[in-house]
């Protein structure tokens, strides 16, 4: 098979190793062009000898070296098609919980697969969301088959106040990522439904 | 069929002969044949399968791709700039794809070569019908493998939208004062709707270049583009995975209840 209809659900996959993204949050319409633009994932990286760390990797459109036009025109064909099919995007962060790389774990693929589960059979909507601080992401409370401690990630760190400033160190790495390419004033106004440090 | 005159539009002369669409039987023994230098050769191995080795090119060289600037890309193209520094879009002049154009077909001239016609796209509307020359045989197996090849009825009326010379070995001696990165050349004209490609061996260079030109034409034509695998559910239900590499994308579009439309 290599044909098939209108995409329903739109899912992106970051493999945080910052542990600072939600294993699952729901994006509006402009935060689906943002984090279709940033094009995030993290990766561990030696920096100095015998010191691994989490090195933040960003491609537009998860794709950008493949990009002949400025990346707000297939962020606008993306979003315009999924209006028309009534499609909902979901970031997923398929990487570190409970703390980064070193600290926290991986999150279990039995649970990203209930997760996804979730959003395919629509379940996923029936929970209560919260408004995850700094991202401004809709975090729903609870998934099936889920622990739900770990649905907000501030939850599972040594305190809340740590993931806080780990979470405000990504989100600079984020603004400063989408001003490399904001050439235009449309993706420029983006930046507001990115996160925003106050 | 095509016959050897035919590449003359693409500077190709006196052609030996055009093994055209190659079946596997006649690749296979294309690529097997005694004789071939090392990075000709393919290799079998235990499962039967042809193996290859592209020597230094294991990847993609993207620091050699370059686009013709031009009255047709000029404001529609996503230039590298000050402003846009992760854009990969590099220009060169007309004066230098006509010079790399020349050394690709003379390479390719007084050969014997393959030529494959296939599709890219599934969608019978918007597909790009392409061609691919080569002196080489498993970088026609590469294309046939990757691209969607035509019935015999649409290959007799095979019109190409988009022609690629794949010269591997040549190279462009002019490369330094020419201001460009290096001796091999990965070159795109919109307006002559080619590409040459020259030094590297790596066949996904041809596959990518492909991806790219798509992602020239369809998003100008209302068509929403992307890198992604893509998975359906029994009532038609279709969700799409966008992600980086180390992501997920293949492991989570894998699912034993949902059938694969692509991953990549």
């Amino acid at each position: 098979m290599s044909k098939a209809g209108h995409a329903t659900k739109v899912i992106f996959l970051s493999a945080d190793t910052f542990g600072v993204l939600p294993p699952v949050s729901r994006l509006t319409e402009e935060q689906t062009k943002y984090y279709f633009l940033s094009g995030y994932t993290a990766k561990v990286a030696g920096t100095e000898r015998g010191i691994v760390e989490p090195v933040p990797s960003f491609s537009a459109c998860f794709g950008a070296a493949f990009l002949l036009v400025d990346p707000i025109i297939y962020a606008n064909e993306l979003t315009r098609k999924m209006k028309m099919h009534d499609a909902e995007a979901w970031l997923i962060n398929t990487g570190w919980i409970r703390g980064p790389y070193g600290t926290g774990n991986r999150i279990d693929l039995p649970s990203t697969r209930r997760i996804i589960n979730a959003i395919l059979n629509d379940s996923i909507n029936d929970s209560d969301f919260i408004n995850l601080p700094v991202f401004n992401l809709a975090v729903p409370a609870s998934v099936e088959g889920v622990a739900s401690d770990i649905l907000d990630p501030a939850n599972g760190w040594e305190s809340r106040t740590k993931w806080h400033i780990a979470a405000t160190d990504l989100a600079l790495k984020f603004i400063n990522n989408f001003s490399k390419f904001t050439t235009n004033p449309e993706t420029a106004n983006l930046v507001e439904h990115g996160p925003v440090i106050s | 069929m095509m016959a050897p005159e035919d590449l003359s539009v693409y500077g190709i002369h006196d052609v030996a002969e055009i093994v055209y669409n190659p079946d596997y039987n006649t690749l296979f023994a294309e690529e097997t044949k005694p004789g071939l230098d090392k990075l000709e050769r393919g290799f079998i191995t235990r499962t039967g399968a042809v193996s290859v080795d592209t020597g230094i090119f294991t990847g993609r060289s993207p620091r050699d791709k370059y686009i013709v600037l031009d009255d047709k890309t000029r404001d529609t193209v996503w230039w590298k700039s000050e402003k846009a520094k992760v854009s990969d879009n590099k220009p060169i002049s007309h004066e230098i794809w006509q010079h790399c154009k020349d050394i690709a077909a003379r390479q390719l001239s007084r050969k014997r070569l393959f030529t494959v016609d296939c599709f890219s796209g599934t969608n019978e509307n918007t597909r790009l019908r392409v061609r691919f020359i080569m002196e080489v045989a498993w970088q026609s197996h590469f294309v046939k493998n990757m691209f969607i090849r035509p019935t015999p009825e649409e290959l007799k009326k095979f019109k190409p939208d988009f022609v690629v010379l794949m010269a591997s070995k040549a190279v462009n001696p002019d490369w330094k004062e020419q201001g460009l990165n290096s001796e091999n050349f990965i070159f795109f004209n919109l307006s002559e709707n080619m590409a040459v490609i020259g030094g590297t061996w790596y066949g996904g260079e041809m596959k990518k270049g492909i991806f790219s030109i798509m992602n020239y034409y369809l998003p100008l034509r209302g068509i929403a583009s992307m890198h992604c695998s893509a998975n359906v559910g029994n009532k038609g239900d279709v969700a799409i995975f966008f992600g980086l590499s180390g992501t997920g994308k293949t492991t989570l579009s894998t699912d034993p209840n949902r059938a694969l439309v692509g991953d990549d």
